[in-house]
């Protein structure tokens, strides 16, 4: 009863106090309302023009169906390979010292800042079979650009940053006292790592990665010059949207459109459940 | 230094340094270095060529039109979110700042889509622009639109943390001290945020001018007329031309560096007035 | 200025945080409201200044209805507990922000402000640090330039919400004072909020003692401390000892003991009969001689030498009494530990057994470090 009125203490004085609170809640609302929600309505509603039948017929479409795929799986394994080298990179950059360190840090937002039809044409070029990287892969006969491997490497640059800039703020705020314990008590520092630091840093990682995923689905500039853009092989979910505005197909592109609003939704919802119900285990 | 001596992963730090290192350079700085390369593949001449080319100029203009435009926009709706959401507690406040991180969520294409949706030809609003006379989409207005919807949250999103950690101590003690609404913006909060402030600005700037998939989908793609830097650089590349599509990009990717520079410096010197990029809106 | 509250009360959702609030204070008066975390205290002076709003009651400020007066215009000023000093004003911009934002036809010269900004950090002792930023400052100097700001707008009532929480134990003694000494001299009414009864003691004319959204009492330091009416108040005040008794027939008896309390040891009025709680103060305790009646017996556990003053812990069953004398005037020539001791009591205060409960505060707490005494150590290993 105590602690709960210490928190009304504050909570009640901090109510319309303050002036400014209806315009400025006015004008955020307005704003909002025309320039989202009335277009996401619009969206909806395009979506459900066809009625069950038709949106049903639309996603059963193999090529429709084929883009989903390619999407959401190279989506998922660059995640994959984010988490496992966004962790690798943040351990780097914050435990260590070494020349250029700031240099790299300031580097890893450069995903973030870059123009995605910027960062397209530059991997594509990259990874041409006449390109730098892509010319190395040329001898050994694999290609990356303009196969679903080039999806894959372009996701990989754009999600980047997300899994580096998560950990790294709870990296730096470990107890390190914890690790030395840990070393007093005889254990090898690999399972220090695994053991004690590894499951702090297990939450922000899934952070990221799902941050990352998020943004790998819906990523199309970075993505369309370097992919094939083949039907059912390297065609991603918002290149079949396009095409589909461009024959003027309005209700199939929106209802591609929903459907991966309302999947990647799910999958982000499952996750933050699963790191919430982490967190209460190990009480945050 | 105690950090020097925390227990490590054991198998060679320089291993792993060196494999950070070879990882960046490999998936950041080659491409970053290779717009430059082929931007310049054919001699300062042919750079400077294509940078002055009309359509080139246009696409220039074009762009800096519409960050013109929208940047303030989203600038104002950044200052009275996140003042109502920083100052007050009220019910659906995780909505509001749920919706303010939406644009993160969804495709650009979808961001674009959605204006098509209203405004198109096929669109729901069709037959009262039809009426009117009016364009939206595949001309400027569409381009503003579409812009404004992606980059509407950078500002909210930088000020939002910052003056929840601010708190409003000060704001209350100058109402106390008698002054009103415009004076406790103009003397106390305004100062405490000009950082954050500038910061998010350019950033949204920075996105606005580099925005492609979502105004690729409204746009018309006329060249000259309905064609942003992005587009404009998409439609080169697409004809080969690439000495002219490189050299184009080159601008936005200066323009990404010196964002990540002034980044930098501001987090060397105003360390705890900049959120970082990945950060939620809600706290 | 004087200040009314009648039945104040603020709800907040569910919970009720000021439950009928009735407090006059004086013109010149220096009142602090004191309790622990949560009893609302910080609530009610937020209400005064017009930082937060009330659910009923009424505030009147020199006779006149406040509650609908905006902060700014009740002629007020607030010390804030972490000073809410302009971060990026320099010391003379805070000061002078009072004055710099007033209307313009009631807005002094420049260079009246200057003047009176000079004047204000003379009088707390901060002349020349007029260029520096707060991050420039030390805490207990910033609390002063918190203070200079507050009254450069001359306000009649000073409201103060935990000043001195975070600094250290010597500048909090020493701001104390010269906080006090300020206040006489300019004559102003002050209200302060705060926890810590030794601060509230030390300074103030008078105490409110809150708990849970309503005043326990109020009075002058010595009234709440000889006089106090509930548990709770006596509690809060000043270290004491609870001790299980019951009552029968008006007669107090200590749980284990056949002797009655005499009344002479008692103050204040008694609880009807049934099980209460007796609450003395660790200086209202006496050691006698076997020619005295003996209320309550327990065995010394530990003795301190703490300046002029002996600490003795007694252990009565598993409770620790709590008793400090004077060293010259105890005998300590045959107390050790494990002597036995017979205790007679003054100024027992009783009340209601449920009432010391609901106070939040905890009973009569069980001794769980003793040591246990080498024979019943034995019995343990053996079994008894």
């Amino acid at each position: 009863m105590q602690i709960a009125l210490a928190q009304h203490d504050g909570r009640a004085a901090r109510r319309s106090v303050i002036p400014g609170f209806g315009a400025t809640l006015g004008i955020a609302l307005l704003y909002l309302t025309l320039i989202v929600l009335i277009p996401l309505a619009a969206l909806v509603l395009a979506a459900a023009g066809p009625g069950i039948a038709g949106v049903l017929a639309t996603l059963a479409d193999p090529r429709v169906a084929a883009a989903f795929r390619v999407s959401f799986g190279i989506a998922f394994a660059a995640a994959l390979i984010n988490g496992a080298v966004g962790l690798v990179v943040a351990w780097v950059l914050v435990r260590y010292r070494f020349p250029g360190r700031r240099l790299l840090d300031g580097l890893v937002d450069l995903p973030f800042a870059l123009p995605t039809a910027v960062a397209g044409i530059a991997l594509a070029a990259l990874y041409a079979d006449t390109g730098w990287v892509g010319g190395f892969f040329a001898r050994f006969g694999i290609d990356i650009a303009f196969t679903p491997r080039g999806i894959l490497v372009a996701l990989v640059f754009i999600g980047l940053p997300f899994v580096v800039r998560t950990v790294q703020p709870i990296l730096a705020d470990l107890e390190h006292e914890a690790e030395e314990a840990a070393l007093t008590l005889g254990a090898t520092r690999l399972q220090i790592f695994f053991r004690v630091v590894l499951p702090a840093l297990l939450p922000g990682v899934l952070t990221g990665m799902s941050l990352a995923f998020a943004r790998g689905l819906g990523e199309y500039g970075s993505v369309i010059f370097v992919a094939g853009n083949m039907p059912g092989l390297s065609e991603i979910v918002p290149l079949l949207i396009v095409i589909k505005l461009d024959q003027f197909d309005y209700a199939g592109a929106a209802i591609i459109g929903v459907a991966m609003l309302v999947a990647s939704f799910a999958i982000l919802l499952a996750l933050n459940l699963g790191q919430f119900l982490m967190r209460r285990r190990h009480g945050a | 230094m105690a950090r020097d001596r925390r227990p490590g992963l054991g198998f060679g730090r320089w291993a792993l340094i060196a494999f950070a290192g070879a990882f960046l350079a490999l998936f950041l700085v080659a491409p970053l270095a290779i717009v430059f390369e082929a931007a310049l593949a054919k001699g300062v001449v042919a750079y400077g060529d294509a940078l002055a080319a009309p359509d080139a100029v246009a696409a220039i203009e074009l762009t800096l039109l519409v960050a013109a435009i929208a940047v303030p926009l989203n600038t104002v709706f950044g200052l009275a979110a996140s003042w109502c959401i920083a100052k007050f507690e009220f019910t659906g406040k995780s909505v509001l700042t749920t919706l303010i991180d939406l644009p993160f969520a969804v495709s650009p294409v979808i961001s674009g889509m959605v204006y098509v949706l209203l405004f198109g030809a096929q669109g729901l609003l069709a037959p009262v622009l039809a009426a009117h006379g009016l364009k939206i989409v595949f001309a400027v207005p569409g381009l503003v639109l579409a812009t404004v919807f992606v980059t509407f949250p950078f500002v909210a999103r930088q000020l939002i943390p910052l003056m929840q950690g601010q708190g409003t101590g000060e704001e209350e003690a100058a109402l106390v001290l008698g002054a009103s609404f415009w004076q406790i913006v103009r003397r106390v909060t305004l100062p405490n945020i000009r950082w954050g402030l500038l910061y998010g600005v350019l950033l949204c700037n920075a996105r606005a001018m580099g925005e492609f998939g979502a105004v690729s989908v409204v746009s018309g793609r006329i060249r000259g007329l309905t064609d942003t830097m992005p587009l404009y650089i998409e439609a080169l590349y697409n004809e080969y031309d690439m000495v002219g599509a490189f050299a184009v990009a080159s601008l936005l990717a200066l323009l990404a560096v010196a964002t990540l520079v002034v980044k930098s410096l501001f987090e060397l010197r105003y360390r705890e007035d900049v959120a970082p990029l990945t950060q939620p809106a809600r706290v | 200025m004087s200040v009314t509250i009648e039945r104040l009360v603020q709800d907040f959702g569910q919970g009720r945080v000021l439950d009928g609030i009735d407090l006059a204070v004086g013109k010149g008066e220096f009142v602090a409201l004191l309790g622990p975390s949560g009893s609302g205290k910080t609530s009610l002076l937020r209400i005064i200044a017009g930082l937060a709003s009330a659910s009923a009651g009424r505030l009147l400020i020199d006779g006149e209805d406040a509650l609908q007066l905006p902060p700014g215009e009740r002629r007020i000023g607030f010390v804030f507990q972490n000073y809410a000093l302009f971060r990026h004003m320099r010391v003379f911009d805070n000061v002078a922000f009072g004055l710099q934002v007033k209307p313009w036809r009631a807005r002094p010269s420049r260079a009246d402000i200057a003047a009176r900004v000079a004047e204000l950090l003379d009088l707390v002792q901060l002349s020349g640090l007029e260029r520096r930023f707060p991050g420039q400052l030390s805490g207990g100097q910033r609390q002063r330039v918190a203070l200079a700001r507050a009254l450069a707008v001359d306000p009649a009532l000073l409201l103060l919400d935990e000043p001195f929480g975070a600094l250290d134990a010597g500048i909090r003694v020493a701001l104390r004072e010269w906080l006090r000494a300020l206040h006489d001299r300019l004559g102003l009414t002050s209200i302060f909020v705060t926890h810590d009864r030794d601060e509230a003691l030390a300074l103030a004319d008078r105490i409110a003692v809150l708990n849970a959204g309503r005043i326990e009492q109020v009075g002058t330091p010595a009234e709440l401390y000889d006089r106090p009416v509930s548990a709770f108040t006596m509690g809060f005040l000043g270290p004491v000892n609870r001790l299980d008794c019951a009552l029968r027939d008006g007669v107090a008896r200590l749980a284990g003991e056949t002797l009655p309390v005499p009344d002479s040891s008692i103050e204040g009025s008694r609880p009807p009969d049934g099980p209460a709680m007796a609450m003395v103060r660790p200086e209202d305790i006496r050691i006698v001689g076997s020619a005295e009646p003996a209320v309550a017996r327990a065995t010394l556990r530990s003795l301190a030498v703490v300046g002029g003053r002996l600490r003795l812990r007694l252990a009565r069953g598993r409770q620790i009494i709590e008793m400090e004398a004077d060293r010259d005037r105890m005998d300590t020539s045959r107390l050790f530990p494990g002597a036995p001791v017979r205790l007679a009591f003054r100024r027992m205060r009783i009340f209601p057994r449920d009432a010391a409960g609901a106070s939040g505060l905890p009973a009569a707490v069980a001794d769980d470090d003793a040591p246990i005494p080498l024979a019943s150590r034995r019995k343990a290993r053996f079994g008894s």
